[in-house]
């Protein structure tokens, strides 16, 4: 508990001192209101449309989730079918990192091509940007087994799968974590990406609509709060994939040991 | 109980990308055998272990198994019976690793029932045997701790119990004691000298330490130079154990293994050979 609190109070305060400086700046300077509203005008304004916010924030939140789930099963998958066979890391890993070159903001029209507007587009546009820290990281993880622990599963005649399943895997764990956890932040981004360009309006209007529809409407504030509920979205995957991370480390590896 | 096998090493030579690490080294021990190895530090006792679990295979010259008459190779001119590392695949050779190599994320126990594991034994009786092992390690107590939680002399002995675990035709330990207090090793020494006993195994031991050579095997073989070369093996014929550790028999005996670790080397047959053709 005091660890927690440790590491958890100094950022804590940080915060609430920069909110604080904004407030007063606010009041000294006097900016229009569209321009910079101060975090108090922020939170009335998020307060009387709350109804409307946390709506586009579970939409929102859903399909970061969904989008990091998919690029975790399938960035884990593909890493480990390349890790077997030098020839597949050869002809396909490549190809993938270019993939990962190609501007998110650029394909994202043809994901409402392909999956018209909604759901399904913000969770492929999510999935996308995160699939491939997954898929870099774990196949790193798993290339990089200790081949004196390989020499004995060898010595011990396991099979390809044991010897992936209770050997590799394991061993790839911490950078699993590590892709994981880049992906918990990148799924947010691709889907508030995804938003911009495929979401719709309306009562259950996802967060980057609220964004977009708040700066037509001149309304800096909810275009602030919808900001930062979506940084509280990332935040808490974030957090959740960190304390997942931790629980299946914490044991043996190096990085959960706190100083 | 499985029947235990003997080893020759005959005029094995090896290279690694080109640089001699040995040069003619010949071993032979009895089905049931106890054989030390001593020699500087790079002198390819390792190398030399690694070879005859079939490892590594030998740049030239053959290593032999013999059981009972019947023998099995496994060299380049030979014909291939069952080959060493098929023994091991088996269970029959049992490694136990100068750094342990355990896996991290496992406890103590998990680690030990590993070969067993992989060998599809069911979990209870995996864990059994374990455990009796691990008792035999003087580890009971620590079966629930991860390898970071021990130190260098316990990982050594969870090594050791996980060498055992598999009940081994052969066991090719690398200073398995290296890490440890002069009162641990004596106590481990004893057991592994019991275990010897009651399992029949055959048992190469490469040790630094001249008096656990001489107090445990029934030869030692000195590995000396670069390339390492292997001298020529002294019978021990002692009684065996702690309380034997002060006769004047021992001493004399640690004596002559220290002499050949020192003295200068004779020339090798091979170069002698050499010259003559
Ligand atoms: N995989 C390898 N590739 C290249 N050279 C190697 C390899 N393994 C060992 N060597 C070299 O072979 C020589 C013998 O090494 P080896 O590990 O067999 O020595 P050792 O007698 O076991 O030493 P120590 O007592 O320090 O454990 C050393 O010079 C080492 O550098
Ligand atoms: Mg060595």
């Amino acid at each position: 508990m005091k660890n927690i609190l440790r590491v958890a109070l100094p950022p804590i305060f940080t915060a609430i001192a920069l909110l604080v400086a904004w407030e007063i700046a606010v009041m000294v300077f006097k900016p229009a209101a569209y321009l910079l509203p101060s975090p108090l005008m922020i939170l009335r304004a998020a307060n009387v449309d709350s109804r409307q916010l946390l709506q586009a924030t579970l939409s929102t939140a859903i399909s970061a989730g969904l989008g990091f789930v998919i690029a975790a099963v399938v960035g884990m998958t593909c890493a480990s079918v390349l890790s077997q066979s030098k020839f597949l890391q050869r002809g396909l890993y490549p190809l993938a990192s270019l993939f990962q070159m190609v501007p998110l903001v650029a394909i994202a029209p043809l994901l409402v091509i392909w999956f018209g507007y909604g759901l399904s587009a913000t969770v492929a546009s999510a999935a996308i940007v995160a699939v491939f820290p997954v898929l870099a990281n774990t196949l790193d993880g798993l290339r990089s087994t200790d081949p004196a622990l390989r020499e004995l599963f060898h010595i011990y005649n396991a099979n390809r799968f044991t010897r992936w399943w209770k050997l590799e895997l394991p061993s790839a764990t911490p950078n699993i974590v590590t892709g994981l956890r880049i992906a918990a932040g990148l799924a947010v981004i691709g889907t508030v990406v995804g938003e911009f360009v495929s979401g719709y309006a309306g009562e259950d209007a996802p967060l980057g609509m609220v964004v977009l529809a708040s700066m037509r409407g001149a309304r800096t504030d909810l275009v602030f709060a919808a900001v930062a509920l979506s940084a509280a979205v990332g935040f808490v995957l974030f957090g959740a994939v960190s304390f997942l991370g931790w629980l299946s480390l914490r044991k043996w590896h190096a990085s959960t040991l706190i100083h | 109980m499985r029947e235990a096998i003997g080893v020759h090493v005959r005029g094995v030579s090896h290279n690694f990308a080109g640089a001699n690490v040995i040069r003619h080294a010949d071993v032979q021990l009895k089905p049931g055998g106890f054989l030390a190895i001593v020699g500087d530090s790079g002198g390819g006792k390792t190398t030399l272990l690694r070879l005859i679990g079939g490892l590594i295979a030998p740049s030239s010259g053959e290593i032999v198994f013999t059981a009972g008459g019947e023998s099995d190779s496994q060299s380049d001119h030979a014909p291939r019976g069952q080959s060493a590392l098929a023994a091991a695949q088996s269970n029959a050779i049992s490694f136990c690793f100068q750094e342990g190599r355990l896996l991290p994320w496992r406890n103590v126990l998990q680690n030990v029932a590993l070969p067993l594991e992989l060998n599809g034994v069911s979990a209870q009786a995996r864990l059994a045997a374990a455990r009796e092992m691990l008792a035999k390690m003087q580890l009971s107590d620590s079966e629930h701790k991860m390898p970071a939680q021990l130190s260098g002399g316990m990982r050594m002995r969870v090594a050791m119990a996980r060498a055992l675990v598999t009940r081994p035709k052969l066991l090719l330990l690398d200073e398995p004691f290296g890490a440890l207090d002069e009162v641990t090793r004596l106590a481990l020494d004893e057991e592994l000298r019991q275990l010897w006993q009651q399992t029949g195994t055959t048992a190469i031991l490469v040790t630094h330490s001249i008096q656990e050579a001489v107090s445990l095997a029934q030869q030692v073989v000195v590995m000396r130079g670069k390339p390492g070369r292997t001298m020529p093996a002294i019978a021990i014929d002692l009684p065996k154990g702690a309380a034997h550790r002060t006769s004047m028999q021992f001493v004399s005996l640690c004596e002559r293994v220290y002499e050949q670790m020192t003295q200068q080397m004779p020339p090798q047959a091979t170069e002698v050979a050499g010259l003559a053709r």
